[in-house]
């Protein structure tokens, strides 16, 4: 049963995105995004949270933002929960169309509850951080594709990432 | 409660599906099987057995061979490395046997060691089968299999039983192979009927695949969590084996496999009653994606 509601949160917020979208503004500089837009509200697709995570962005500067990834996963029994606060800068880029990099540390709680009574279960919280660097549109409709690197205790992994959201 | 966090608990319920803790699972007497599941069977070589006083070492390896294709080169591996070639049990896992092949892999391997052996058939796999296997220097008897509980995204999983006549001692073994891209919840669920009822003193060894990771509904592992929190779920076995009484002497021997850089304790022994003396890995066997693990103990 894990895929059908995932589809349908996503497809939800495809739709919500969408009809945002059909009545963008036109406003703006050309190297920034159109300034009352600065903040953002996106779903996460791998990325930050692992599997998935809701995040929020508000744009500092115009080549500065701040952001923040949450989320809550469940594996059979076990539950994740994350938190990746992040600085994002913007190096290259037009109005709409930037490259970003994004630096932050990750707070991660895996809690292993037992299925058994003759195991009390057990749970681990880690810290690390995370580094990734993408593609971004940014106007009415918030759109990131982007790798990553995650270093913590245990070493170093690649990983990918996808947002969808809206800018407001 | 809010929307949101309504939405969310209702998307988290829906993802914590998993293995349930069903009826228990029986074991059932290996000369009962007949048909394509047929157990086979091979007497230790009559010879004069050395006595084995009370507390004689006796040396236990559990070794995931890798589907066992070439029995002469898998024994040349054994016979080379000291410490596995002194064993007295073997314990296999991905053992095969195909028709076409005249012989099975196991009794061509025990005939190569000069053991006894028994080979257990867990499922059907082309025109052959795909089980477990015991090798032993001493006599094998009582032996049972139970299927493991699975879900049907997974494949048949067993466990095999035996006791081990050696001297006056009546060793109980178990010898298991678990489910590969699982949960540690699952995987406790899964071994649990097999290691629940035993003897008091008892061995329990095998490929336990407890891999390092999280897993998404048995896909792809979360690489990045297990960099930033411990998801490793070894220790967890360990911990839950522990709780019922197990001593857990390859806890600390380190990896028994490496793929891709990534480093698993992927097997396992665990003893129950027994006197433990010594633990290793014997790496220097290349002869399947995994290394044997041995253990010594003395015999009551």
């Amino acid at each position: 049963m894990h895929s059908p509601s995932r589809w349908i949160v996503v497809a939800a917020l495809l739709l919500a995105t969408t009809r945002i979208a059909s009545g963008e503004p036109s406003t703006g500089s050309p190297t920034t995004p159109p300034s009352q837009l600065r903040h953002a509200l996106y779903l996460e697709f791998l990325g930050k949270g692992g599997l998935w995570g809701l995040g929020y962005s508000y744009q500092l500067r115009p080549r500065l933002a701040l952001g923040v990834v949450a989320s809550l996963s469940a594996f059979d029994r076990q539950r994740m929960w994350s938190a990746s606060p992040s600085v994002t800068v913007y190096p290259l880029g037009t109005r709409r169309h930037r490259a970003f990099l994004d630096l932050g540390p990750q707070l991660v709680h895996v809690s292993t509850p037992s299925p058994v009574p003759e195991w009390m279960g057990t749970s681990s919280t880690g810290i690390g951080a995370q580094l990734s660097t993408g593609y971004e549109h940014h106007g009415r409709v918030l759109v990131r594709a982007f790798v990553m690197g995650v270093v913590g205790k245990g070493g170093i992994a690649p990983w990918a990432g996808a947002d969808m959201g809206c800018a407001f | 409660m809010c929307i949101l966090r309504r939405a969310t608990c209702a998307i988290v319920v829906l993802a914590g599906c998993g293995l349930d803790v069903g009826p228990p699972a029986e074991w059932i007497a290996t000369d009962s099987i007949d048909g394509a599941l047929a157990v086979e069977t091979g007497a230790p070589p009559v010879r004069p057995l050395a006595p084995v006083p009370s507390g004689s070492r006796f040396r236990i390896v559990t070794f995931n061979v890798d589907l066992g294709g070439d029995p002469a080169r898998l024994a040349s591996e054994i016979l080379g490395n000291p410490a596995i070639m002194a064993a007295d049990l073997y314990l296999l896992q991905e053992e095969e046997s195909y028709p076409s092949e005249g012989a099975t892999r196991a009794s061509r391997l025990a005939a190569l060691l000069d053991t006894g052996w028994i080979y257990v058939p867990g499922r059907v796999k082309g025109d052959g089968t795909h089980g477990l296997a015991i090798l032993s220097r001493y006599p094998i008897g009582n032996a049972a299999v139970m299927e493991l509980p699975h879900t049907a995204d997974w494949k048949p999983r067993i466990a095999i039983r035996a006791e081990i006549t050696v001297g006056a001692t009546l060793l109980h073994v178990v010898d298991l192979h678990l489910e590969t891209r699982i949960n540690i919840t699952d995987r406790i669920l899964e071994v649990r009927p097999a290691v629940l009822d035993l003897p008091p003193q008892v061995i329990v060894a095998g490929d336990v695949n407890t891999n390092p990771f999280l897993w998404e509904d048995g896909s792809f592992p979360l690489l990045p969590t297990a960099q930033i929190v411990d998801t490793d779920q070894a220790p967890l076995l360990d911990d839950y084996m522990r709780g019922l009484g197990f001593e857990t002497p390859a806890a600390n021997v380190g990896p028994t496999e490496t793929v891709h850089g990534i480093e698993s304790r992927l097997d396992a022994i665990f003893t129950r009653g027994l006197a433990v003396t010594e633990a290793q890995v014997e790496r220097s066997l290349d002869v399947s994606d995994h290394w044997p693990v041995w253990v010594d103990i003395t015999l009551p």
